[in-house]
């Protein structure tokens, strides 16, 4: 039998095969998003890498400030997570714009804004996970959404600790979001677990015509 | 591992990284779950500090020292060592060890990476002299090397001094 390869490893083809998958998963999250924000959104798959650990931060170009992020953690054993980030202001208008109420907090957050901020996250993330699932042929669970107000690297480290008990170096899928001609400044970040990546590999791997 | 030029000056240390340096050198880093693990030495005023991810190296070896609760802390002393500082001189505090969301599985990371530093510090006979650790917010640490204080800076609240 044909071992495909260790968990932890990271060939070039692997990450090709992800982007061709989360390609997929991209397109049916702008539908979801267009549909919840009331205007089109459209999210373009701005990379697929293999990072070394020691350049994760400097790569993602992680904001010092304080983020606005929406963790979905996938049920284990698969794993893995999908984190919305926002900066502050674009976050802000985000929650504004959903409630429609002009209610606004000023310093921290109003419960509504939580609530349309964790709805995003939740239809977003339901949104890009059914597409995978369906396309990996797997069920995959996400978590209830958790709205995290910290600096972004310190949610990435806890997020790739699973993955780096095998590997030094990290998968990590990075998603943009436009309205029209304006890019906003919102990213998807999508951290597959090492048990996720295997399957997503294996699954469209099958699906391939085998090398000569 | 990096080592500084010698003036002072604001040294970063990323994830699964270390440093070491002297005053008036300052070691920065930004902790969630990663414990911050900084020694210092009162009579020279060299330090070294480690953005640890995981606990335990489980006794493999690995290009990453700083990866590593266990590996670091030996490995920081090592790198002291070759400045002439001894282990049995120094002394460390620690930061970090968050949760910042809630898990699928059963391993909270923040705790076990606390847990593994209290126990290789104090088979190391290396005392803590302060710790910030826990919680569920982030950290961002400035450890300065001629002082030996450790500032944390924690979202929304004042800054504090180790």
């Amino acid at each position: 039998m044909e071992t495909a390869f260790s968990v932890g490893s990271h060939r070039p083809d692997r990450v090709a095969i992800f982007r061709q998958l989360l390609t997929s998963a991209t397109r049916e999250a702008s539908v979801a998003m267009s549909r919840w924000v009331g205007d089109v959104i459209d999210l373009t798959l701005e990379e697929v890498r293999a990072v070394p650990l020691e350049e994760v931060c400097t790569t993602l170009d992680l904001s010092e400030k304080v983020s606005i992020l929406v963790v979905l953690t996938l049920r284990a054993p698969l794993g893995g997570q999908i984190i919305l980030h926002f900066d502050e202001p674009n976050a802000r208008a985000l929650a504004k714009a959903l409630i429609a109420t002009g209610e606004h907090s000023s310093g921290g957050w109003s419960e509504l804004e939580q609530s349309a901020l964790l709805e995003t996250g939740n239809i977003l993330g339901c949104a890009y996970v059914n597409a995978l699932s369906r396309m990996i042929d797997h069920e995959l669970i996400p978590s209830a959404p958790v709205l995290v107000c910290d600096f972004a690297e310190c949610v990435l480290e806890q997020a790739l600790a699973e993955q780096l008990q095998y590997s030094d170096v990290v998968v990590v899928s990075r998603t943009r979001f436009t309205q029209g001609e304006r890019n906003l400044n919102w990213w998807v970040l999508f951290l597959p677990g090492s048990q996720l990546q295997e399957l997503m590999d294996q699954s469209l791997r099958v699906a391939l015509p085998r090398p000569r | 591992m990096v080592f500084p030029t010698g003036s002072e000056e604001l040294i970063n240390v990323g994830m699964g990284q270390t440093a070491v340096g002297q005053s008036p050198t300052k070691l920065t880093a930004v902790l969630g779950s990663c414990l911050g693990i900084c020694l210092w030495h009162p009579r020279s005023k060299r330090g070294a500090m480690a953005h640890a991810v995981l606990p335990s190296s489980n006794g493999k070896p690995t290009q990453l020292p700083g990866k590593f609760v266990d590996t670091a802390i030996r490995y920081l002393c090592d790198q002291l060592a070759l400045f002439g500082v001894p282990s049995d001189e120094l002394v460390a505090k620690l930061a970090g060890g968050a949760c910042m969301f809630v898990t699928s599985g059963p391993l909270q990371i923040g705790d076990c990476n606390i847990e593994k530093a209290l126990s290789c510090l104090q088979e190391m006979r290396i005392p803590i002299l302060a710790q910030d650790v826990g919680g569920t917010k982030g950290r961002r640490v400035t450890f300065e090397l001629a002082t030996g204080r450790l500032l944390v800076q924690v979202v929304g609240e004042t800054l504090k001094t180790l």
